[in-house]
C-alpha cells in the first residue's frame, strides 16, 4: 500500500523533477520508451536497486530478477509495474509464451546491459555477438520473447543479425526460407527481375 | 499520413552495382558465409515481423528483396510499412560523391560552348559509399535537370542549387524514390552562395549565404537568407535575412549543421563562421592553430562540430600531422581529439604531395579524399580505425590518367522522406523541368 502512495506522490512531483533530470542528462539503458521519458528513469531509480521481481516462464519455472533491470529494458514489464497491477509481495509475472531457456537468456541480456552500460562500444558489441551465437531455434525464440516483452535494443540487435543473414542470399533461397510458394509475379515481371539482378538468382 | 507521394507506379531500382569488385570483401563473402536458415522455423514468422526485417535492410538490399514476391515488392508503396520503416530503420552513416564541377570555370565554359565536353554531357551520377561494408553503388539523378549542382544533404534528401547567377532555385531530391521538390527562389541575386540544409521529420531549414551580386559584375559577401517550414505551421519563405560579418570569405561553399547552428569555413586567416538559426545571427569562432593549418574542413559528429586539417609547422617542433579538434560546449574553445598515426601520415603525405585534400564526415566516420587521385581514407572515430577505401569502380578515368575530383556529402539513403509534403502546401507556379 505504501508503495502505491509513494508512486502517486512522485507522479505529482514529476513536472519539476523531469526538468531536473533533463538538466542532469541522465542516460537510461534499454528500450526506446525508457530512453525518452524521465518518468521511467525516476521510477526505476525509486525502487531500491536490489528489489526483485518474479518472472514465470511457460514451463512454470520462476526467475527472480532485479526490478530495475527489467523495468529499464522491457516496456511491457515497465508498464505492468507502473500501473500498479504487479504486487511485489504476492505475484509473479506470468510469461506464457516464453520458455525457461529463452527467459533465462533474456534476463541475462538485460542484466548485462544494465550493469555494463558504461563499457566501451567494442566490448559491448563483442558480448552481444557471443550472446547471439545460438542456433536458428534459439534465435527465433529470442525474437519472439523480445517482441512480446518489447525490449527495443534486443530487438534491434536480433533484427540486425537476421538482416545480415538475409542480405546476401539469392532470391530463390529467400523464397525457400520464408516458404513463399507463389511469388505473384507474371512471367514477364519475373524475367525483368532476373535481368536486373542476375547475381541474385 | 500525408507526404508519401509516389511519382512512378513502379519503381525499378535506382542503384546499379556489380559483383566484380574485389575490394568490397563483405558483399562478395556474404554469399558463402551466411548461415543456413531453417525454413521450418522462419516460415512461421508473422508477416508483421518479416516486414520489420525488411525495414532493417539498407536500401540497395531492400530493392533486391523486392524481387522475392509481389507482396514484398508492394511494401515500398504501403503507408503502414513506410511508417514502420521510419520508426525502426537504423541510422546509416553513408556518403555520396559527385564528380566535382569546378563551378566557376564550368559556367564560363558553358557560355563559350565548352570544348571539353563536361558542359555538354550532363552527368548527374552519384557514387554512394557504405562505410560499414566498404561497398560502392551508383545512383543516377536523372530527375534533376541540367544547370543544377549538388550543394548539401540532410535526412535522406539532397539539395541541388541552380548554377546560373541570379536568384537561386533550390531543389530537394530523394533519388531512392525519385522525388523532386522545389523551393521558392531566393529573392536576392547571388553567384555561388554557400548553402546549409537541415531536415528533421517535421521541419526543413535552409540558409543561403554570401556571393551577393550587388551589380552584374560585382560580388560581395554581404547577407544570408533563411527558409523555414515546419509541421507546426510556422514558416519563413526567405523572409529572414541576416548580415554577414565584414570581410568574410565563404570559399568552401559548404555549411555543416550541428545543434542549431550552421558552420562554414572562412579563409585567410582561417576561422569558422557560425550562424545561429533561431536567433538569425552570424558570429566568428577562431580556428585552432589557425596560422599552421592546411586544407581545413568542418564535420559534425554526435552533435559536436569537428575541425580536421593538416598541421604544417608548429612552434613546438612537432612533426607535421593530420589532426581533428572538437569544439567545446562553450562554443569558442577547441580541444584536439584525434590525430592520424604518424606512420600513416607519412604514407598519406607522400600520396597527397601538397595537392590538398577534402574531408567529409557522417556520424562516426570521416572520409579524407586526396585531391587529384582516386585515393581516400576512412576513419572510424568510435573504433579508432583508419582504412584505405577501395577505389570507386564507376568513375570514369580520362585517357591521360587525370581523375575528376570527388565532391562528397554525408548522405543516408532513405525509402521515404515524408517531410517534403510540407512544401507541397506552398503554392508555387509549377516549373516544368524537362530532364
Amino acid at each position: 500500500m505504501e508503495l502505491l502512495c509513494i508512486r502517486q506522490w512522485i507522479s505529482g512531483l514529476l513536472p519539476t523533477v523531469k526538468k531536473w533530470l533533463s538538466a542532469w542528462c541522465i542516460k537510461p539503458v534499454g528500450g526506446a520508451l525508457v530512453r525518452q521519458e524521465p518518468e521511467y528513469i525516476l521510477l526505476a531509480l525509486m525502487g531500491s536497486p536490489l528489489k526483485k521481481i518474479m518472472l514465470c516462464s511457460s514451463e512454470k519455472e520462476i526467475f527472480s530478477v532485479e526490478e530495475q533491470v527489467m523495468v529499464q529494458h522491457s516496456v511491457i514489464i515497465n508498464n505492468m509495474i507502473e500501473d500498479g497491477s504487479y504486487n511485489h509481495e504476492e505475484s509473479k509475472i506470468p510469461l506464457d509464451c516464453v520458455d525457461s531457456k529463452t527467459l533465462k537468456k533474456v534476463i541475462d541480456y538485460c542484466t548485462h546491459h544494465t550493469h555494463h552500460h558504461n563499457d566501451n562500444q567494442e566490448d559491448l558489441e563483442a558480448w552481444d555477438a557471443q550472446f547471439l551465437n545460438v542456433d536458428s531455434n534459439g534465435l527465433y525464440d529470442l525474437l519472439m520473447a523480445a517482441n512480446y516483452l518489447e525490449i527495443r535494443n534486443l530487438l534491434d540487435l536480433i533484427y540486425g543479425t537476421i538482416k545480415n543473414m538475409i542480405k546476401g542470399k539469392k532470391i530463390d533461397e529467400i523464397r525457400r526460407i520464408f516458404n513463399i510458394k507463389d511469388h505473384g509475379f507474371t512471367p514477364e515481371e519475373e524475367e525483368q527481375n532476373r535481368k536486373e539482378y542476375p547475381h541474385f538468382y | 499520413m500525408e507526404g508519401f507521394h509516389h511519382h512512378h507506379s513502379s519503381i525499378t531500382s535506382p542503384f546499379s552495382y556489380t559483383f566484380a569488385i574485389t575490394g568490397t570483401a563483405a558483399t562478395t563473402s556474404t554469399f558463402n558465409t551466411t548461415p543456413w536458415m531453417n525454413s521450418r522455423i522462419w516460415s512461421k514468422l508473422p508477416q508483421r515481423l518479416i516486414d520489420r526485417i525488411l525495414a532493417f535492410l539498407p536500401p540497395p538490399a531492400f530493392f533486391r528483396a523486392r524481387s522475392v514476391c509481389k507482396r514484398w515488392y508492394a511494401l515500398l508503396f504501403s503507408n503502414s510499412f513506410l511508417e514502420l520503416y521510419l520508426q525502426v530503420s537504423p541510422r546509416r552513416h553513408w556518403f555520396i560523391f559527385f564528380n566535382h564541377k569546378i563551378s566557376k570555370s564550368y559556367i564560363y565554359k558553358n557560355n563559350n560552348n565548352g570544348a571539353t565536353g563536361t558542359a555538354s554531357n550532363h552527368n548527374n551520377d552519384g557514387y554512394l559509399f557504405d562505410p560499414y561494408d566498404m561497398a560502392w553503388y551508383r545512383i543516377s539523378f536523372t530527375l534533376v535537370p541540367s544547370g543544377f549542382s549538388p550543394a548539401s544533404s540532410s535526412s535522406g534528401l539532397l539539395c541541388w542549387v541552380s548554377d546560373e547567377a541570379g536568384p537561386k532555385t533550390i531543389l530537394l531530391c530523394n533519388p531512392i524514390i525519385g522525388s523532386l521538390t522545389q523551393l521558392p527562389p531566393t529573392p536576392r541575386p547571388r553567384l555561388f552562395p554557400s548553402i546549409g540544409l537541415t531536415v528533421t521529420p517535421t521541419c526543413i531549414d535552409v540558409t543561403v549565404a554570401g556571393d551577393d551580386m550587388i551589380s552584374p559584375y560585382a560580388v560581395k559577401n554581404l547577407t544570408s537568407e533563411s527558409f523555414h517550414i515546419d509541421g507546426g505551421g510556422f514558416y519563413s519563405i526567405w523572409g529572414t535575412t541576416s548580415s554577414l560579418p565584414r570581410l568574410c570569405s565563404l570559399e568552401s561553399g559548404r555549411m555543416v549543421y550541428a545543434e542549431g547552428k550552421f558552420y562554414c569555413m572562412n579563409c585567410s586567416p582561417f576561422s569558422v563562421m557560425a550562424f545561429d538559426i533561431t536567433s538569425n545571427a552570424w558570429f566568428k569562432i577562431q580556428a585552432p592553430m589557425r596560422r599552421f593549418l592546411r586544407s581545413p574542413s568542418l564535420l559534425e559528429c554526435k552533435g559536436k562540430l569537428l575541425l580536421i586539417a593538416a598541421v604544417e609547422k608548429s612552434k613546438l617542433n612537432v612533426p607535421k600531422s593530420l589532426r581533428v579538434w572538437t569544439l567545446q560546449s562553450c562554443g569558442t574553445m577547441w580541444v584536439e581529439s584525434e590525430r592520424m598515426p604518424q606512420q600513416l601520415y607519412v604514407q598519406f603525405a607522400e600520396l597527397e604531395g601538397g595537392n590538398g585534400f577534402e574531408c567529409v564526415g557522417h556520424g562516426e566516420f570521416i572520409v579524407i579524399i586526396i585531391r587529384g587521385t582516386d585515393k581516400a581514407l576512412l576513419f572510424d572515430i568510435s573504433r579508432k580505425r583508419w582504412q584505405w577505401i577501395p577505389p570507386c569502380p564507376y568513375r570514369r578515368h580520362h585517357h591521360h590518367g587525370f581523375v575528376d575530383e570527388l565532391h562528397g556529402f554525408a548522405y543516408e539513403p532513405r525509402l521515404a522522406t515524408p517531410v517534403t509534403g510540407l512544401l507541397d502546401h506552398l503554392t508555387l507556379p509549377f516549373q516544368n523541368f524537362n530532364a
